[in-house]
């Protein structure tokens, strides 16, 4: 935001700090004074792409972020002009678009104001009735300044696929009249919850794609923390924000840990511990004994609150046989109580298979349900420590019959060996 | 259709030096109640935990027609309300009844009616 005007910083990265800072803000302010999302993406698009050509011959502008909100919002006024003008309408409405985008003048608004705005965008971004997919990828897109391109190699689609994929969701919100507005208190918890369904989905993506060769997507996976951090910071102490983040925090701490320097899989017993970033760790502990979190929670709050136990109780282990797998599998019983699905039920097959060995293992395993290579997998690694090397090898055989995720099909490959 | 205030008193000081065990336990148990209230039908208009009572601010009359504001909370004890319930339900008798349940579980709870 404020560029050291005498040692210049090369111009791509100026214009990239201030796309990561400001493009919400700057979505939110113009949303705000237009209504018009369907509008604001593009503009503020063609404002990065001028910036791209004129910083370099013009110099730095001063205020880079004012600079992209003013051509924004002429683009926007160009666009409104020439649809009145389709319209064969008087522009009164362009009229009135520019009195009030004098008026506000160019980043003057209020601190709160413009708070306010972001969260209202980043609501409507996250609007149910978008579907889940289709909110993430527009609130990556307008709420955080993440490119079409990146969002689409997050959920493992093209760019053309994507791009056509977030243009419906803004028509859709511009269609269906979806309010840019804060919901009452009562429905407010609501929205957010969605909203944090939302940024879990791309967090996950990033971590679990089902094709294709690249296992983990970290750095996108990390803008997924930028949402809700966004939201946290809009909306402090949010239950279902405070535990969400936390769960990330942990899962994403080990991201540099699990892949090899050949790109295989390191699974966690493996994993160097060193490698795991320990200040995301501290934020998330800490994040779990929040006030926020005594009272009276939601269902998803404590879905995501356990979850994040459980990761916790990996991330504080010094090492892998001192993991606490009883108290881990207790902490599963939790978790199907509150009614996690049936990857829950494997994973705690797999923790009661390391707290009481593989053959309590494989009768917790009997009773899941969940569909894929996973169950085949876990039940070949208890029959091979059971010593049944035959019936081993046929469960990985299923396992990587069903398996469609590149990487974790050479692991799995290599076990049958 | 009547309306209920559940209170939550807790200690709030040891919340955070609590054994991890006794955090899931509340986050089982709230999540259970949640799950009570929509089979029984009980509307949960809206629910939260409050901020720490030391963030409260208390006021009073001075009476010469000033206010007096002070920081903390209204009355000074162990216990302060840590969140609350507002809930809608034409079944007194099972909301008392899933309200009961909640607080064996280990809560403290003040059922609280709106006077009509």
């Amino acid at each position: 935001m404020t560029p050291d005007r005498m040692t210049p910083r090369p111009y791509a990265a100026a214009l990239q700090d201030v796309v990561r800072d400001d493009w919400g803000r700057l979505a939110a302010v113009l949303t705000g004074q237009f209504r018009r999302l369907d509008l604001v993406e593009d503009a503020l698009g063609d404002a990065a792409e001028a910036a791209a050509r004129r910083w370099p011959s013009d110099g730095l502008p001063e205020r880079p972020a004012a600079w992209l909100l003013t051509v924004a919002r002429r683009r926007i006024l160009d666009q409104l002009r020439a649809e009145a003008m389709a319209a064969r309408r008087h522009p009164l409405l362009v009229t009135d678009a520019e009195h009030r985008a004098e008026r506000s003048g160019v980043m003057a608004d209020p601190g709160d104001l413009i708070d306010d705005d972001r969260l209202r965008l980043v609501l409507l971004c996250t609007h149910p009735a978008l579907g889940t997919e289709g909110a993430a990828a527009l609130a990556l897109r307008l709420v955080l300044g993440v490119s079409t391109h990146d969002i689409a190699r997050l959920f493992l689609v093209s760019e053309p696929t994507m791009a056509a994929r977030i243009t419906r969701a803004k028509k859709k919100i511009v269609a269906c009249g979806l309010p840019f507005g804060i919901p009452s208190a009562t429905a407010l918890p609501e929205r957010l919850e969605a909203m944090a369904a939302t940024a879990y989905l791309a967090f996950t993506a990033g971590y679990a794609p089902a094709s294709g060769d690249a296992l983990l997507r970290a750095d996108l996976s990390g803008e997924a923390i930028r949402l809700v951090r966004v939201g946290l910071s809009l909306r402090p102490n949010e239950p279902v924000l405070v535990a969400l983040l936390a769960l990330m925090l942990l899962q994403h701490s080990r991201r540099d840990a699990r892949l090899d320097a050949a790109g295989d899989l390191v699974l966690l017993p493996d994993q160097d511990r060193t490698r795991w970033h320990a200040t995301e760790i501290d934020e998330a502990v800490a994040l779990l004994t929040s006030p926020a979190l005594r009272g009276p929670i939601t269902q998803q709050t404590a879905l995501y609150a356990v979850q994040a136990r459980i990761a916790a109780e990996h991330a504080l282990a010094p090492t892998s046989p001192a993991t606490r797998w009883t108290r881990i599998v207790a902490l599963y019983d939790v978790l199907l109580d509150l009614g996690a699905g049936p990857s829950a039920a494997l994973a705690r097959a797999v923790a009661v298979a390391e707290a009481a060995g593989p053959a309590a293992g494989l009768a917790a395993l009997a009773t899941v349900t969940l569909p894929g290579h996973r169950p085949h997998a876990a039940r070949g690694e208890f029959l091979a420590r059971l010593g049944d090397h035959q019936g081993a090898r046929a469960a990985y055989e299923e396992a990587v019959a069903l398996c469609d995720n590149d990487v974790e099909r050479r692991h799995l490959r290599a076990r049958v060996r | 259709m009547s309306r209920y205030l559940l209170l939550l008193p807790a200690p709030e000081a040891e919340w955070a030096d609590l054994p991890p065990e006794e955090h899931e336990k509340g986050h089982r148990s709230h999540g259970q109640f949640h799950r009570d209230l929509a089979a029984g039908g009980h509307r949960l208009i809206v629910s939260n935990p409050l901020e720490p009572s030391a963030q409260a601010t208390s006021m009073r009359p001075d009476g010469q027609g000033n206010a007096v504001v002070t920081d903390g909370p209204f009355t000074e004890s162990a216990e302060q309300i840590a969140g609350f319930y507002f809930i809608e339900s034409d079944d007194e008798p099972g909301l008392r009844a899933i309200t009961e349940q909640f607080a064996a579980r280990g809560e403290h709870i003040e059922f609280r009616k709106l006077a009509e």
